[in-house]
């Protein structure tokens, strides 16, 4: 049997420990394993993926979505204002939130990125992804001739 | 590959139009979106995901319209066969966005169109020994996108 009130603490790669109520933390599946193995209570979870800087907007996102007696309304004014971060940033969380196995909160992110790249220009595209162009010019050229009607 | 664990639940929601814009971002992203087994997930996906039935409708000058079934008025898509020399082609049936025509300068010659990635075939059919067909028709075979199983009567 699980009791309220528990904590448990864990710990990021650069060792800071975030305590989380036992029923807020074993939602997930990975930490819901690791509980289940030992008596953690007393124990620290390390997370050696993630950084504290990207776990404090985990622990936000997940403290907000677990509050009690939260409207829908308040969760999405939340999550908009949750999603106001950098592209490597949302990349950060999109990590960790694979790593936690957090499927909603994946599923959030994975919205935000499809929204800030629908119909924009390749060049944004490739911003928001961090990543360096490596076709010549002319592979590029061939590429969208190929595709032509695409940029209509 | 770490980039590809990351990239692909997203860029699988995306549109077809969308991502052979993005097949010029990189490399990588070409290598993905033109993968054969990517390709299969992503129209598996959007047959699961989407409801919307099409009518087809050629119009005199050579433009294909696929409008919404149950709201005929709505066009959802304009597009015109890409080769220059097939300009006004016979529909033989369609599904889904595979359309498959017949040439009119050869009664045997046949073009099966996938109007959404503008990719074609053109084939003869080999059983009808330049007799035209009482009848075609079309399947989808799920597995590629420029798969179909092609029905002569």
């Amino acid at each position: 049997m699980m009791s309220l009130g528990k904590l448990i603490t864990l710990k990021t790669n650069d060792n800071e420990e975030f305590k989380l109520d036992k029923t807020v933390a074993v939602k997930l599946e990975i930490i819901k394993n690791i509980v289940q193995d030992v008596d953690c209570t007393s124990n620290v979870i390390p997370l050696p993926n993630i950084d504290g800087k990207t776990m404090t907007k985990v622990v936000k996102y997940w403290k907000k979505h677990s509050e009690e007696g939260v409207t829908e309304v308040q969760l999405k004014n939340f999550d908009q204002d949750f999603l106001k971060m950098s592209h490597s940033e949302l990349h950060d969380v999109h990590l960790a939130a694979k790593y936690l196995d957090d499927n909603q909160l994946k599923e959030v992110i994975i919205q935000e990125f499809l929204d800030r790249i629908k119909g924009k220009p390749i060049e944004e595209i490739r911003e928001v992804f961090g990543i360096v162009n490596d076709y010549t010019p002319e592979e590029e050229e061939e590429v969208r001739r190929e595709n032509a009607w695409a940029f209509e | 590959m770490e980039a590809y664990d990351i990239l692909f639940p997203i860029i699988i929601k995306l549109s077809v139009k969308s991502l052979l814009r993005f097949q010029s971002v990189s490399k990588l992203w070409n290598a993905i979106i033109s993968n054969k087994e990517f390709r299969k997930i992503h129209i598996d996906q959007s047959k699961a995901s989407s409801t919307t039935k099409f009518l087809l409708v050629q119009t005199n000058d050579g433009v294909f319209e696929f409008r919404d079934l149950e709201n005929p008025q709505i066009i959802m898509r304009k597009q015109k066969f890409p080769l220059k020399r097939i300009q006004n082609p016979i529909v033989m049936g369609s599904c889904d966005s595979l359309v498959l025509m017949k040439t009119c300068m050869d009664d045997n010659e046949f073009v099966l169109w996938n109007s959404y990635t503008n990719e074609y075939r053109i084939f003869v059919c080999p059983y009808l020994k330049g007799m035209s067909p009482h009848g075609c028709g079309l399947s989808y075979d799920s597995g590629d996108d420029m798969n179909a199983r092609l029905y002569f009567l």
